[in-house]
């Protein structure tokens, strides 16, 4: 179990419960003891006062004054009761009516509690104390009711137990709603990063507890940085290309000078090494332009920007006069970076309007996964080339030149952001068909 | 026609100017964008070769400032910035084509060629106009009988002024302008002489012209 919201509100549950049963139980049995304890002492004091009351004449015959005993002893089943046992006989209190308590002996000043069944039932407790008067040995166990004191207690432990009960429900329902609340930060800052991940937001927002602000400041900081080295490595990878384009162009226009003409193995190994060059960069320098499967910088939005591509693929291939279908499905926003997007728009709609006849369709659905078909009634390409361009692990730079360039390199692409390509025979225009799935 | 060409790399100015001039156009060249947005203003041009990565003020705000305040010139962007979404960029700022560098020339003089005829309102190809057919990769011109006839380099600029802007009055300053780069002496007499030459070639009645305003190109009258 690794969450800490989970792992808190259990160990406060536990902790909760324990300390309250603890509680509960501990207060039951104090307040038991307390009524009994009272009983006890009433019990004792009534005892002494039975023992005064007993007089031994000269044949040893033990007899009660009467006067001196509560009354209560004398009405029966009362729920006070006595009983004297002394040189074996034994007398009761009118109480017990034709009942007996069974007692033990105790010896002159030992006190004994006891419970017992009483007349009608009655739960009893018996307090039985051994005296010594007059040469004689006594027992005189005292007893008493105590189904009334159980009553009280027991509706007094009703109350308690409801009142605990609501308290510790209330206890924690109130934990419960803190940790919740508590936690709610860093639910947002879960959901934000998915939010992140899937390029809706830019950069997690800095309203948060003490305790998280270092760590979303920690990767605010960092998209920051990644987003600043892929645009600085763009703009260096630019630049390098523009300072070595140029002089290739003028090598390339030297090798046409008309000064060469009368060599022209010169020329043609010249032509033929600045073509490698060019090839070579403008892969190279393409390949290492896609972010890749990272944090989309600026989001690609199909719906507005195909057709600003097929605009001006239809101002570059004009004079072929191509028209372009454009059919979208499901969210506009694709969640992959725009110029990657571009990139791989753009190689697969001029490879199609190269090759296209006159028609081609393009159709995007982006509604879980992003799926991109283009179509052209142009040639097509053989099956054997398809497994070629297509051949696992393959590096773009062994490819040959030609259709295959602008496929592998889209290609490539779809590897990257781990996606599927799929060449086949179009059967609605005839030509070649690619089949994309990210 | 005349071109200009903004680029900032002096070897490659001088070899597309020359390529260029080879090819029958009049070229003046710019290194920085703050003077070729000014030279755009002039309204000379026929066309304008447009290099993205440029001191001083880059190409695309070069190209955004002229459309902003309705300059129609045809601009071919010439860069070595060949990304997808740069070439969308440049068409949204308002490039009427796009090459990358490196590139062969016979490319960009195709891409020219049909870029002149597309804003003019000529199909693709040789420029077809009033019976006549100008091959402008071999500066020779075809006549309605299959008659080919070589023309020189000043007759050809001429010729082909002529043909794009066909029943126009052309006045003898604008076809100085648009066949003479800033370089060249300009004399409008010379002007006169070349058309003398041109009818010679081609027939009197193919240039009509009219006193105080220019010249009219007719075409071969059925």
């Amino acid at each position: 179990m690794s969450s800490i919201q989970i792992r808190l509100s259990l160990g406060l549950f536990v902790s909760l419960v324990f300390s309250f049963s603890y509680l509960w139980q501990t207060t039951n049995e104090s307040m038991l003891s307390l009524s009994e304890n009272y009983v006890v002492d009433h019990l004792k004091h009534d005892a002494e006062s039975i023992l005064t009351a007993i007089k031994i004449d000269s044949t040893n015959n033990i007899t009660l004054n009467s006067k001196q005993i509560e009354p209560v002893y004398s009405r029966p089943y009362s729920g006070q009761y006595f009983q004297i046992i002394a040189n074996n006989s034994i007398i009761r209190s009118r109480s017990l009516w034709d009942q007996q308590l069974l007692i033990p002996e105790v010896g002159a000043g030992e006190q004994k509690r006891i419970y017992l069944q009483g007349p009608d039932k009655q739960p009893l407790i018996v307090i039985v104390h051994g005296f010594y008067k007059q040469g004689l040995n006594y027992t005189i166990a005292v007893a008493e009711d105590l189904s009334p004191t159980l009553d009280s207690q027991q509706a007094f432990q009703y109350r308690y137990s409801y009142t605990v009960g609501i308290l510790l429900f209330l206890l924690i329902a109130c934990q419960f709603v803190l940790l919740r609340l508590n936690f709610q930060p860093f639910k947002n800052i879960q959901k934000q990063i998915t939010q992140l991940r899937q390029g809706e937001l830019e950069h997690l927002d800095t309203k948060v507890p003490e305790e998280a602000k270092d760590l979303v400041k920690e990767i605010n900081h960092l998209l920051t940085v990644i987003e600043n080295r892929l645009q600085r490595s763009r703009n260096a990878l630019g630049d390098l290309a523009h300072s070595l384009k140029i002089p290739l162009t003028v090598i390339q226009h030297i090798t046409e000078n008309e000064a060469l003409k009368s060599k022209p193995e010169i020329c043609q190994s010249l032509q033929k090494q600045t073509n490698n060059m060019q090839g070579i960069m403008q892969r190279v320098l393409k390949q290492a332009r896609f972010s890749g499967d990272g944090i989309a910088i600026s989001k690609f939005n199909a719906r507005k920007e195909v057709p600003d591509l097929i605009n001006v693929l239809q101002s570059i291939y004009q004079d072929k006069g191509i028209s372009i279908q454009f059919t979208m499905n499901g969210q506009d926003t694709v969640v992959i970076d725009r110029e990657d997007m571009m990139e791989l728009m753009g190689n697969l709609l001029d490879n199609a309007c190269k090759w296209a006849k006159s028609s081609i369709g393009i159709s995007i659905n982006n509604i879980q996964d992003l799926h991109i078909l283009i179509e052209d009634d142009g040639p097509g390409i053989s099956e054997q080339i398809m497994a070629q361009l297509l051949e696992r692990g393959k590096r773009l730079d062994e490819m040959k030149e030609g259709h295959g360039l602008g496929l592998s390199i889209v290609n490539y692409m779809v590897q990257q952001h781990g996606g599927e390509l799929k060449l086949s025979r179009s059967s609605r225009l005839g030509g070649l068909s690619v089949e994309i799935k990210i | 026609m005349r071109i200009l060409l903004v680029e900032d790399d002096k070897d490659l100015q001088l070899l597309l100017k020359q390529d260029l001039e080879k090819s029958g156009f009049a070229v003046d060249i710019s290194s920085d964008g703050i003077e070729a947005e000014y030279l755009g203003f002039e309204g000379i041009y026929d066309l304008a070769i447009l290099d993205l990565g440029l001191p001083q003020r880059n190409g695309i705000e070069v190209l955004k400032s002229w459309r902003s305040k309705g300059i129609a010139l045809p601009v071919l962007i010439l860069t070595a910035r060949d990304a997808w979404y740069e070439k969308v960029d440049g068409f949204k700022a308002g490039a009427d084509d796009y090459l990358a560098k490196p590139f062969h020339i016979e490319e960009l003089l195709m891409r020219i060629r049909a870029l002149l005829h597309r804003v003019n309102n000529h199909s693709a190809g040789l420029l077809q106009v009033g019976g006549f057919s100008l091959d402008e990769d071999k500066q020779t011109v075809t006549t309605k009988e299959n008659i080919t006839l070589e023309l020189t380099g000043v007759e050809f600029k001429l010729l082909r002024f002529f043909l794009i802007h066909p029943e126009k009055i052309l006045s003898k300053s604008t076809l100085t302008e648009h066949i003479y780069d800033d370089c060249s002496d300009k004399d409008s007499n010379v002007i006169e002489v070349y058309i003398r030459h041109l009818r010679r070639k081609l027939g009197n009645s193919i240039i009509e012209t009219r006193r105080g305003q220019g010249y009219i190109f007719k075409g071969e009258q059925v």
